[in-house]
Formats: structure tokens, sequence, C-alpha cells
């Protein structure tokens, strides 16, 4: 049985208020990975789809001169 | 979670079977329930019976040292009636969840057995009814997870309680505050963030130590010692939950070889005095590390006292120069030394060598020094002159503080000696036996204190890791953008990095504020429930970093230890409802909050505070009263609150059993008695 735990939908706007003073990138993996942690996956699960998400937000974008 | 009906069923001492429907919360805004009963007649028993049916337990934190055995839950008469059958007691809780009905159903086999009465487990089952309708029976293994996703049982002492007992919530041991710690957290669902974190971190982890093989001396030197750093605090985090888990294994060895040793009765008291000495002196450890870790902040001012006497004399020989008018000199050294260059004096007159002015001169110049001199010793007076006038606050403090630690320590060392003598006469009992046994006991006792010793000195090194950590980092993040913008790889472990940065200062700020959050509103009901003397002196509710409380009086003081049970029953009342306000974000937690007893400590100004304050923080009151405390007074101030709905009695009767009996409030207020009556 799923537990019905979650974190609480202003628990949630409380972080992305927080987050919100980050770059996008880092925003954009920290709530995939809690949204990712919120799923009940075990932890290497959540750690391996995050290798993905972060290969995809490290590519420089076009006129990046990073 | 609203409690709606417990049914009993032969247990303790309600024979057949009984029930009650709890008053769930309603638009007429009633939410108290009272069950009153004289001592004896089974309201403990119903709170067993609900950790019981909720959690398994058979052991509540008020039975002591009670023997697992003598905790029998089946009804003796029902036994006693049937010698040959086996009775069946039945415990059932029905309740209402986020939107869904459970109804939770665990009974026993009572069976006798050459006079020994034995208890075997039976059945467990619950089904939930989702708003939809289709009622679901929960498999077996899965109804432990259930109940604990809707009340913690690390928790659970926060809600379903013994009002005499709950304020031992203000002295819990360091294992108890990590495990209501983690409750804590679970309750206020912050446990996803943590895992994310730990994903985070791992994957964060794997990009570096590709990345220090690449070859960025720098960085690869800077990531193996954050990684060696890391790898250290995961085994002082380790070590702390495995000298939790020793400390746990050895208090319940400890308790097991209580009720062995409860066996012999003539040396009974002397177990329980020693039971009562080890707490006192557990309470006093805590006490004087406390009292160290504040000494440790004052140690650099304790070595200035040191040269104290040193800084004094040089202030009163500089200032006996200065009365004199040697510091400053009247005249310029620089000026003299020009008239005796020049053999002029300012007036015009020449000064010859061997003249009566000339020797005159020359007795000036011996008593002055020159203008750096003079200035750095004038700073210097000035410096000194500052310095001294600490000395005394300082030393004062330190004084206090060095008595407070020999105050305790001299407390402790009493402590051991009476412990010493408990055990001597447990050991000269004559009991060979209770000997052994107490011989095995005592070498328990002295690992449960050397481990909660290590415990403390491991924290203490955790924090140091931590601080490094966070400077290892700053420089780790220089030294990244240093090295690789245009890598790839450097890019994937940047963000990373970041993003676990970002989530752990958030958690931090998150958890911070939600300490703040606690304490400013337990404060406000603190105040709210104290009597006048209390809230004069009691001004605030600090949650610590492991949720342990203090209290600061109105010289902003730490007060705990001074204040009386009855206080601390109120304070910890204060924190369960700033706790379940923060857990519903500001509105009724759907927690109820179960009391039994709980005005006994109390004064008549904290229960009619009480009486006034709780039902509008929690959902559902469910009070279980006895006779000399809830007394016709009372009620009427609870009937006058308007939150009063339901009344159950507990009426003996003839076989000495129990009933239960619902009377309407009205029979309630001409049933209970007036203050008089117990003067």
């Amino acid at each position: 049985m799923t537990s019905e735990k979650s974190l609480l939908p202003d628990v949630n706007t409380l972080i992305e208020d927080k987050l919100a003073g980050y770059p996008e990138n880092v925003r954009e993996l920290a709530l995939k990975a809690i949204q990712l942690a919120e799923s009940q996956q075990s932890e290497a699960a959540i750690a391996d789809q995050l290798q993905t998400v972060i290969r995809r937000l490290a590519k420089p974008s076009e006129g990046d001169t990073l | 979670m609203i409690l709606l009906k417990l049914t009993v069923e032969n247990f303790r001492q309600f024979r057949g079977k009984q029930e009650i429907q709890f008053l769930a919360p309603s638009q007429d805004d009633a939410n108290v329930t009272v069950v009153f009963g004289e001592n004896g007649r089974g309201k403990t028993g119903l709170f067993r019976a609900i950790v019981f049916c909720l959690f398994g337990e058979r052991r509540l934190s008020q039975d002591g040292d009670v023997p697992y055995d003598e905790l029998q839950l089946v009804n003796v008469s029902a036994l006693e009636a049937n010698p040959d059958t086996p009775v069946k007691t039945v415990v059932e809780l029905e309740f209402s969840h986020r939107g869904s009905h459970y109804r939770l159903r665990r009974a026993i086999l009572g069976m006798q057995d050459e006079g020994r009465i034995i208890e075997e487990e039976d059945e467990i089952r619950l089904f939930v009814t989702p708003s939809s309708g289709n009622i679901q029976q929960i498999p077996t293994i899965e109804i432990n997870e259930v109940i604990d996703s809707i009340l913690d049982r690390r928790v659970k002492d926060y809600f379903l309680f013994d009002g005499e007992k709950i304020e031992r919530l203000t002295r819990a041991s360091i294992e108890q505050r990590r495990e209501i710690s983690a409750g804590i957290r679970n309750l206020l669902n912050v446990d996803a963030l943590e895992t994310a974190i730990k994903a985070v971190g791992r994957v964060t982890r794997g990009l570096e130590k590709e990345l220090s093989g690449a070859s960025h001396e720098e960085l690869s030197r800077l990531l193996k010692r954050l990684g060696d750093n890391e790898e250290e605090q995961a085994r002082a985090r380790k070590r702390l939950d495995e000298l939790a888990d020793e400390i746990r294994l050895a208090r319940q060895e400890i308790d097991k070889t209580d009720k062995e040793l409860d066996k012999f009765n003539e040396i009974r008291h002397l177990l329980e005095r020693r039971k009562s000495l080890e707490q006192e002196l557990g309470e006093l450890e805590q006490q004087a590390t406390e009292a160290l870790s504040e000494m440790k902040n004052i140690v650099c001012k304790a070595s200035a006292l040191i040269v104290a006497p040193t800084v004094i004399n040089v202030y009163e020989h500089i200032d006996h120069q200065k009365q004199k008018g040697e510091i400053p000199s009247e005249i310029r050294r620089d000026l003299i030394e020009k008239i005796l260059e020049e053999k002029l004096c300012i007036c015009g007159s020449s000064v010859c060598e061997g003249s009566d002015a000339y020797t005159h001169i020359i007795e000036w110049l011996k008593r002055t020094s020159d203008v750096s001199t003079q200035d750095a010793a004038l700073n210097l007076w000035r410096y000194l002159s500052e310095v001294r006038n600490h000395f005394s606050d300082d030393a004062d403090l330190v004084e206090k503080k060095l008595q407070q630690y020999g105050n305790i320590r001299s407390a402790i060392a009493n402590i051991n000696r009476s412990l010493e003598n408990v055990s001597n006469q447990i050991g000269t009992s004559e009991r060979h036996d209770a000997t052994k046994l107490d011989d095995h006991r005592k070498k328990l006792q002295d690992n449960i204190i050397s481990l909660e010793a290590n415990a403390r000195v491991t924290q203490s090194q955790l924090e140091q890791l931590q601080q490094e950590n966070d400077r290892l980092r700053a420089l780790l993040k220089e030294e990244k953008l240093k090295v690789g913008r245009n890598d790839e790889l450097s890019r994937r472990s940047i963000l990373a990095r970041d993003a676990q940065d970002a989530l752990n200062d958030i958690y931090s700020q998150f958890t911070r504020e939600i300490k703040d959050m606690i304490s400013e509103s337990a404060t406000l009901l603190f105040r709210e429930l104290l009597d006048h003397e209390g809230r004069e002196n009691l001004k605030t509710i600090i949650v610590n970093e492991d949720y342990s409380l203090q209290v600061l009086d109105r010289y902003k003081k730490p007060f705990l230890a001074n204040i009386s049970a009855g206080q601390r029953q109120i304070m910890s009342i204060s924190f369960i409802a700033a706790l379940a306000r923060i857990a519903a974000k500001g509105s009724k937690i759907e927690i109820p909050l179960f009391m039994d007893t709980p005005f006994g400590r109390l004064s008549y100004e904290h229960r009619q505070n009480l009486i006034n304050q709780v039902p509008t923080f929690a959902s559902q009151w469910i009070l279980l009263a006895t006779d000399t405390e809830f007394r016709r007074q009372e009620a009427q101030l609870l009937k006058n609150s308007g939150k009063w709905g339901k009344f159950f009695m507990l009426r003996s009767t003839q076989d000495g059993n129990t009933e239960i009996v619902e009377q309407d409030i009205s029979s309630a207020l001409a049933i209970l008695r007036d203050e008089e009556a117990y003067q």
C-alpha cells in the first residue's frame, strides 16, 4: 500500500518560494529531486533518474559563455 | 485522526462487550468527551486499550517497573468463570482520517495454566472505507505502517498521554530525544525533503569522484578532503545511532534484570530507591554537561583573570606616575635635549655646563621619558582602566559558573554515595541470586554512563566536522569556477553540488523556522495557561536543536531546572499544542488529545486556563478524569465553554468489574461534588 503522506501543498509552496532565489537549473533539479522523493522510490532509484535530469540541465544553451 | 468509537470486550476491568462513542468535532463546535471515574475504575484501562489497539503495546510509560507478565489485559473474572475455556479479549477502535473511515480490531486469547494467566495474540484486522465507499481490508503486514502514517508511534505520547507524566517530555534522555526528533520530522512531513537531499548527495559524490580523476590538482585535493570529511560525518552519525541502540538495549536488559530482582520482595523498596536515584543522577549528569559547555564559552574570560593582578599593578603604577605629573611630563624631553645641545635657554640666556641651571635641567631630563613612550603609557593606562572594570563582572560570572558546576558535581557525588549505599544493602541482603543479578545490573548501568559520555563526545566531533565541511564547500565552489566552466563534467558536478547545497540551505532554514514557530506559538499558549505568578516569572519557551525544551525566566536565563511539576506539565501541553498547530498549518490538527487525569498537579487557575484553552486548539479532547480533579467547579467551567458534549461514567459493578454508563451533561453536574466535599 502506498503511503498517503506527501509534502503538503503549502510546504511545497514554501520550498518553491525559497528556491526562487537560485538559478533556474538549480531550482529545477532541486524540485525534481523532491518530486521523486515524494513518490516513495528508493534513494538509488531517485539518484539514477536525477543523472538524466542533470545531463540535460548542464548542457550549455546557445549563447551561454560558461 | 478523529476517534469515533472504542469497543472493549473482556478487557481489564470491562467484562463483556462495552463501548464509548466519542464526540467527534461537529458544526455546533462541541468537541469534548469526559470519561469520569474514581481511582481503580478503569480510566487508565481505556487509555491502555487505545494504545494497545493502535500500536499493539501493552506497557504504558506510567507502568514504570511493573513486570511485563503482571500486565494482564484479559478480564480475570471472565477467565475465572470459565477456567477451562480461553477468553477472547477484544479492543476495536473506529476512527476517521482525511475523509476515510478506519476500523481497527486487535484481539488476544487469555487462558489459565496452573494458576498462571497466559495471553496469546489472536488477530489484528484493519478495514478502511474511503469516501468512495468501497471497504478495503489492509494486509496484516501493512497495518503498522498504515497506523504509523496516521499517528507516528514515536510521537504518540504527545497526543495520547497520562497527564501527570506528560511533564517527563521535558526531561527526555538523548536517545528519547532522537526518537522524538525523528517522529516530529515525520509529523511535519519534512522527510521527503531529507530523501531528496540524500539522493542528490549520492549523485554529487559520484560526479565528484569522476572529476577528481581529472587533472585539476587543487580541485582533486579539495574534493578528497570534502569526501573524507563527509565520510567521517557519516561514520560519526552511524556511531551516534549505534550508541543510541546500545543504550536502548542496555536499558532493556536493565528492565529485564529488574523484573528478576523484583521477585525478591524484601529488597523491592531498595530497588525502587535505586531506580529513582539513577534517574536523578542521569538528570544531574545532563546538567553538568550543559554547565561545562557554558563554561567553555567563558574560558577566554577566565584566562584573562589569571593576569588580572598584574594588569591592575601596571595600571596603578602608570596612574601613580600620572598623578605625580611624570606622565605626561610638564616639559617635553626633546625640548630639554635641544636646550642642552644648544646651551641656550628658551628665555635667551646661555646655559653653561657645570652651572646651576645646567645641573637643574639635567635633573629634569632624568625625570622625563621620550614622547612615544609617554603616549604608549597613556594609551595603556586608558585601555587598562577600561579592562580592569570588567574584571569584577567576569570574575563574578566565572565564579558563579564554577560554583554551579561544583554544586552539580557535589550533588552527583552525594547521589553516587547513596547509590553505593543502596547497592551495598542490596548486595548484603544474603540473597546470592540477587547479588549476582545486582552485579550484572551495575555493569549495565556503568556501561550506559560510558555510552552516554561517548555519545556526547561524538556529537561534539560531528559539530566540528560540520563547520569544517562548510569551509571546504566554500573553497570548492571557488575552485570549480576557476577550473572548468567549459568542461561538461565540471558543469554537471557544479550543478549537482549547487542543488544539494540549495536543498540543505532550505532544509536548515525550514527546520529553523519551524522551531522558531513552535517556540513562539508554545510561548504564547504557555503564558495563557500559566497562573499570574508563573506569567510574571516565566517568559519564553525555547525549542532546542534536538527538540528538547528550555524555558527562560524574566532575565532571559534558563530556568527549566527550577520550575514545578505542574508548570512542566503546562509547558509540555503548550509544546504539544504548538506542534499540532504547526503540523496543521495554523488550523486545527486532526489528532485527538487524549489526556488521562491531567489536572492532579494543577492549581485551580491552571485548570481553569486549560479548560478554556484546550478545546480551542485541539480538534477533539478526550478527558479521563477522577473525582478529586473534576469537581462541579471544573464541570461548570467546561459546560460554560460550550465545548462539552458527552459524559461517560465508569461505575463499579457488584462483581468488582466496571460498566460504562453514558449520562447527559446536566446529570453529570448533579453527580459531581463540590470542592468543599473534599475538604
